[in-house]
C-alpha cells in the first residue's frame, strides 16, 4: 500500500498535475525550511487567523487600500518638504508632517479596516458559509476573536508601512517620541474599538433585514470616528510641543494610559457580545458578560481611587476644600458614568426570556453558599436586575468608602466634612448616588415588568427593552415638564417633587432638589423593586441538572482521542 | 438484503475506479482508503447513530416538523424524502446543531443535537442545501481550514486534507481558486470539508441537487463508499429513482409529519395494493380481459391496443396461477411482465402534495 505523499507523485508529463501537487505540497508541507517552519507555527494559531490572513490579503480591498496609502504617504511626503523649502532647513517641520501622516493612518486603520471587519462577519451570514463555519468546533468568541485579530494584522501592516515616515518626522524636529507614540496609541485603540464595534453590528442581523441600514450606520461611524480622533490628534500633536516637559503631562499621559486601558475592558464586552449573537442557541453566554461588566465595574472602582489618590498627592499648596469639592465631583461623575454603563448592560439583562437550557442548568451553582451569592448571575431577567442593582449598589458605596477616607486622611471625618462643608456646601455626591441607584432600579424595573407581564415569549426582546426604556425616559422627561408646566403660573416650568423622574433635570438642579423629591423617588423604586421581587421565582428556584453519563464519557473520549494525537 | 449489499460493494469498488481521477496525480491514489477511524470513540454499535425523538419545530403557526422519530444505525443510508416545505431541511438543520426544535430532542452517537452541540459537531458532517464557500481561498487552503478548525495538527491535518483531495477527486484542481469552480466541483468540495474530520455521521441536504447525470452517479457512489466504511449517512433529495438506488431506508415526510419509514421494499410492499401485471396476445383481446376480469384479485383490467393491464392483488403465486390459466384457455401469450410499483409511484400514493 502506499503513502500518502506517494500517492501524489506526479510524473513529469502532466503539467497541471505538477502544479497542483505542488501548490498542495507548498501549503501543507512547505517546500523550504522557511515555509515548513511557517506551517508548523501555523498549526498553533487560531485557524480562522490562518484562514482569514489568507483571504484577506488576497483581497483587493485590502490590495487597494494599501496601494492608496502607498501613494499617499508618497504624495504627502513630497509636497509636506517641497513647500516647507527652504525653512525646512532652520525649523522644526516635524509637527506639519505628523498631522498629515496621521490624517493618512487614521483613514485606512478607523474607516477601512473597522468596514472590512463589518463586511467579513456580514458576508458570512449573507453567503452562506456562517453555517458551516459554526459547524466546525471553533467556539463564537474564536471565531470573533480571529475576524479581530486578522483586522488588526491588517492595521498593523498600515502602520509599519508608515514607520519611515515617523522616523522621517522626528528627524526633522518639532516632535518627541511621546508625541509620536501616543496619537499612534490611541489611533491603534480607536481602530480596534471600531473594528470590535463592526463585529457586533455584523453579527447582531442574523435575518439580514436591517443589513443596508447597518452598512450605512457602520460606514457613518467610523468616518465620524475616523474624524474626531483626527481632531483631537492633531491637537495634541501641536499643543504637546509647547508643554512638553511639563510635570502635569506624566499624570496626563499616565491617566490617558488608564483610559485606554478601560477602553479595552469595552473591547472585550463588545466581542464577548458579538460572540453572544452568533453562538449556540443553548449556550450560556449571559453568566460571562454579566462578571465581566461586573469586573469593568471593579477596574473604574480602582481607577476612582487612583483618582483619589492622585488628588491627594496635589493637595500640598491647595486648601482641602477647593480638593475635596474636585473629588465630590469626580465622584458624582464616576457615578453617573457608572449608571449608564449599567443601564446598557442592564436593559440586556432585563429584556433576557431566562428560559434554561439543560446545557445551561448543568453549569448552576450547586451548594447552598454558591446559590446564595451566584445565583444573580445565572439568565433570567429577574437575576439580571437583582445583580445590576447590587453591582451598582457595590460601585457606590465602595467608592464612598475612598472619598470617606480621603476625607479622614484630611484631619479625622468630622473636621474634614465641616471643612468640606465650609469650602462647598451640601454632600452631594451621595444625592447623586442615591439618585442614580434609584433611577437604574425604576426604570429598569419597569421596563422588565412590563416583559414579564405583556411580552413573555415575545420574540426582538432585546429590541423590545431598549425601546421601552427610551419610551420610559420620554415620559419621565416630556411629563414632568409639561405637568410642572401647567402649575407654574408664569407658564415656565419649574422643578417640582415629580420632576426627580425627569433625569437630565435632576442632575443639573441636585444641589436644589425641592423638600419630598429624593424621597418621593426612593419610594416609587421601592415599591418598583417590591413588584420585581415578587416575581423572582421563577428564575430562582432552577436547579443545576447532572451531565449525562454519555456526555461524561464522550468527552473522556475527546480527551483520550487528544492525548494520542499528542503521543 | 445480501444481493443489495452485494451490489452495493460492487458500486463502491467502480466508484473507486470512476470518480478518483485516473491518471497521473491520483494513480496510486485509489490505495489511499477513506478509513473513518472508528476505533476512537466509537460509541456502541448496537444503538442508532441518528436519533429523532418525537420532534416539533413551529415558525409562529406553521408547524414545519411535527412528531418526526426516526433512527439510523451505522453503515446505514438513510433517504429523506418529501415535496418542497415537508420540513426536511428543518429537520437536518435540528439534527446539525443549527437549529432548536419546539419540543423534542435529536442525537447523534447518542448525544443531544440540542444540548451538546459542540461534542455533536466534532461527530458530525454537515452539507447544507444552500452553502457559501470563500471566493478567495483555492480548494485545499478551505480544506486546510476546516482540517484546523477540526483541531487536527501537524501531520494528522495534512494526511487528513489530502485524503479528502484525493477521495473527492479533487487533487487535480486543488490550487485552483474557489471562485472559477463549476456546481459540481464545488459540491464536491463542500462534501470534502464534511468529511476532511472522518465523522461518523453525516448529513446531506439535497446534494445532487443542479448535478450533470455524471456528477450525480459519482456522488451517489461516494455516498454508499462512506457507508461501506461505517459512516450513518441521512440524504435527502428530490430525485427519488436515486435515494431508492443508494438507500438502505427510507422516510417520507410531508407537512412536517413522517407518513411512511422503512426500506424501499418495505414501503412498496406496505403502500401497494398488488402489482400491475400486462399481458400481450396475439388476439382474442376482449376475450381474455374478460376472463381476466372474472379471476380472484384481478382488478382494474384495462385493454390498450395488443396489450392488457391489470391490477393484482397477490403474490407472486397468485401471478403465477394466473399466467397458467391463461394458457390453459389458449390464449397466444406473447409477454406476461409484472411490474413492482417505483418508489415515485408510492411517493406519489402516500402524500398530498400539500404544502404549508
Amino acid at each position: 500500500m502506499s503513502t500518502i505523499s506517494e500517492g501524489l507523485s506526479t510524473p513529469d508529463s502532466d503539467p497541471i498535475a505538477i502544479t497542483h501537487s505542488s501548490t498542495i505540497r507548498r501549503l501543507l508541507d512547505g517546500e523550504s525550511s522557511i515555509d515548513r517552519w511557517l506551517v508548523r507555527a501555523g498549526d498553533w494559531c487560531s485557524p480562522i487567523l490562518v484562514k482569514e490572513t489568507r483571504q484577506s490579503l488576497k483581497s483587493r480591498q485590502f490590495q487597494w487600500t494599501f496601494i492608496l496609502l502607498m501613494v499617499a504617504i508618497a504624495g504627502w511626503t513630497l509636497f509636506a518638504v517641497l513647500t516647507s523649502v527652504p525653512a525646512i532647513y532652520f525649523q522644526p517641520a516635524g509637527r506639519y508632517l505628523l498631522a498629515g501622516y496621521i490624517f493618512i493612518l487614521v483613514i485606512p486603520a478607523c474607516v477601512v479596516v473597522p468596514n472590512a471587519a463589518y463586511r467579513s462577519m456580514a458576508n458570512e451570514l449573507e453567503q452562506g458559509t456562517f453555517d458551516v463555519l459554526t459547524l466546525s468546533p471553533l467556539s463564537s468568541f474564536q471565531i470573533v476573536l480571529g475576524k479581530l485579530a486578522v483586522a488588526s494584522v491588517q492595521s498593523g501592516f498600515y502602520f509599519a508601512s508608515l514607520t519611515p515616515c515617523f522616523a522621517l518626522t522626528y528627524l526633522l524636529r518639532g516632535v518627541t517620541w511621546m508625541s509620536i507614540f501616543l496619537p499612534l496609541a490611541t489611533i491603534a485603540i480607536g481602530s480596534l474599538i471600531l473594528i470590535a464595534v463592526g463585529l457586533l453590528l455584523g453579527s447582531l442581523d442574523r435575518a439580514r433585514r436591517y443589513s443596508t441600514l447597518i452598512s450605512i450606520a457602520m460606514i457613518l461611524l467610523t468616518i465620524a470616528g475616523a474624524f474626531t480622533l483626527y481632531g483631537m490628534l492633531t491637537g495634541f500633536v501641536f499643543d504637546m510641543a509647547n508643554t512638553s516637559g511639563d510635570p502635569d503631562m506624566q499624570i496626563a499621559f499616565a491617566s490617558m494610559f488608564l483610559f485606554f486601558l478601560f477602553l479595552m475592558t469595552y473591547v472585550v464586552l463588545v466581542i464577548l457580545a458579538a460572540s453572544a449573537a452568533i453562538g449556540m442557541a443553548s449556550e450560556n453566554y449571559s453568566t460571562t458578560i454579566r462578571w465581566w461588566g461586573f469586573f469593568q465595574s471593579l477596574f473604574m472602582v480602582g481607577l476612582c481611587g487612583a483618582g483619589f489618590g492622585m488628588m491627594i498627592s496635589m493637595t500640598t499648596g491647595r486648601g482641602s476644600a477647593s480638593v475635596f469639592r474636585e473629588a465630590e465631583q469626580m465622584l458624582s461623575f464616576f457615578f453617573i458614568t457608572q449608571a449608564l454603563h449599567w443601564t446598557v448592560l442592564g436593559v440586556f439583562f432585563v429584556s433576557e426570556r431566562g428560559v434554561l437550557t439543560p446545557r445551561s442548568r448543568r453549569r448552576l451553582p450547586a451548594t447552598l453558599i454558591q446559590r446564595v451569592f451566584l445565583s444573580w448571575g445565572n439568565p433570567g431577567s429577574g437575576t439580571g436586575y437583582v445583580f445590576i442593582l447590587l453591582c451598582l449598589a457595590g460601585v457606590i458605596l465602595s467608592s464612598m468608602i475612598f472619598w470617606v477616607w480621603l476625607i479622614m486622611n484630611q484631619g479625622g471625618a468630622t473636621r474634614g466634612i465641616a471643612t468640606y462643608q465650609s469650602g462647598y456646601g451640601e454632600l452631594n455626591c451621595i444625592t447623586i448616588g442615591t439618585m442614580v441607584w434609584c433611577w437604574l432600579a425604576f426604570y429598569l424595573g419597569l421596563v422588565r415588568l412590563f416583559m414579564v407581564c405583556f411580552a413573555k415569549n415575545r420574540a426582538n426582546r432585546f429590541v423590545l427593552g431598549i425601546v421601552l426604556l427610551l419610551l420610559f425616559q420620554f415620559i419621565g422627561i416630556a411629563g414632568t415638564l409639561y405637568l410642572s408646566t401647567l402649575e407654574s403660573n408664569t407658564n415656565t416650568p419649574t422643578f417640582e417633587w415629580y420632576s426627580i423622574a425627569n433625569i437630565p433635570w435632576s442632575i443639573v438642579d441636585s444641589h436644589k432638589l425641592p423638600s419630598g423629591a429624593l424621597e418621593a423617588l426612593l419610594l416609587f423604586s421601592s415599591m418598583v423593586i417590591a413588584l420585581n421581587w415578587l416575581t423572582l421565582s421563577r428564575d430562582l428556584t432552577v436547579v443545576k441538572l447532572a451531565v449525562p453519563p454519555r456526555v461524561k464519557e464522550a468527552r473522556t473520549e475527546s480527551k483520550a482521542i487528544l492525548e494520542d494525537d499528542a503521543d | 438484503m445480501i444481493d443489495k449489499m452485494q451490489i452495493k460493494s460492487n458500486i463502491s469498488e467502480s466508484a473507486s475506479r470512476a470518480f478518483l481521477p485516473s491518471g497521473s496525480v491520483s494513480s496510486a491514489v485509489d490505495a489511499i482508503a477513506y478509513t473513518p477511524t472508528f476505533a476512537k470513540g466509537f460509541h456502541q454499535a448496537s444503538t442508532p447513530m441518528i436519533e429523532v425523538r418525537r420532534l416539533y419545530r413551529t415558525f409562529g403557526k406553521t408547524e414545519a416538523v411535527s412528531d418526526l422519530s426516526f433512527e439510523v444505525m451505522a453503515g446505514q443510508v438513510f433517504g429523506f424524502i418529501g415535496p418542497n416545505g415537508a420540513g426536511k431541511t428543518t429537520s437536518m438543520r435540528i439534527l446539525a446543531t443549527l437549529e432548536l426544535p419546539t419540543y423534542g430532542d435529536a442525537m447523534i452517537d447518542g448525544l443531544s443535537s440540542i444540548n451538546d452541540p459542540d461534542l455533536v459537531r466534532k461527530r458530525m458532517g454537515f452539507m447544507p442545501d444552500g452553502f457559501g464557500t470563500y471566493p478567495n481561498m483555492d480548494c485545499v487552503e478551505y480544506l486546510d481550514f476546516f482540517a484546523r478548525a477540526y483541531g487536527l495538527v501537524g501531520k494528522d491535518r495534512i494526511n487528513a486534507v489530502k485524503r479528502t483531495l484525493a477521495f473527492t477527486g479533487l487533487d487535480k484542481i486543488a490550487s485552483k481558486s474557489i471562485r472559477g469552480l463549476s456546481k459540481g466541483m464545488r459540491q464536491r468540495l463542500c462534501l470534502g470539508r464534511a468529511i476532511v474530520h472522518q465523522p461518523k455521521v453525516l448529513i446531506l441536504d439535497e446534494p445532487a441537487n443542479g448535478l450533470d447525470p455524471r456528477a450525480r452517479i459519482e456522488l451517489r457512489q461516494l455516498i454508499n463508499q462512506l457507508a461501506q466504511e461505517g459512516v450513518a449517512v441521512l440524504v435527502s433529495s428530490h430525485i427519488l429513482t436515486e435515494l431508492a438506488e443508494m438507500c438502505d431506508q427510507v422516510g417520507i415526510i410531508e407537512r412536517g409529519k413522517l407518513l411512511a419509514v422503512g426500506s424501499v421494499a418495505d414501503i412498496q410492499a406496505a403502500s401497494s395494493s398488488g402489482r400491475e401485471v400486462h399481458v400481450r396476445l396475439v388476439s382474442r383481446m376482449e376475450e381474455a380481459s374478460q376472463w381476466l376480469s372474472s379471476q380472484s384479485h384481478v382488478s382494474l383490467v384495462t385493454v390498450e391496443g395488443d396489450s392488457i393491464s391489470l391490477q393484482l392483488a397477490g403474490d407472486v403465486a397468485d401471478q403465477s396461477r394466473l399466467l397458467r390459466g391463461l394458457i390453459q384457455q389458449d390464449f397466444d401469450v406473447i409477454e406476461f411482465a409484472s411490474k413492482e410499483r417505483s418508489l415515485e409511484d408510492v411517493f406519489m400514493q402516500i402524500t398530498t402534495g400539500a404544502v404549508q
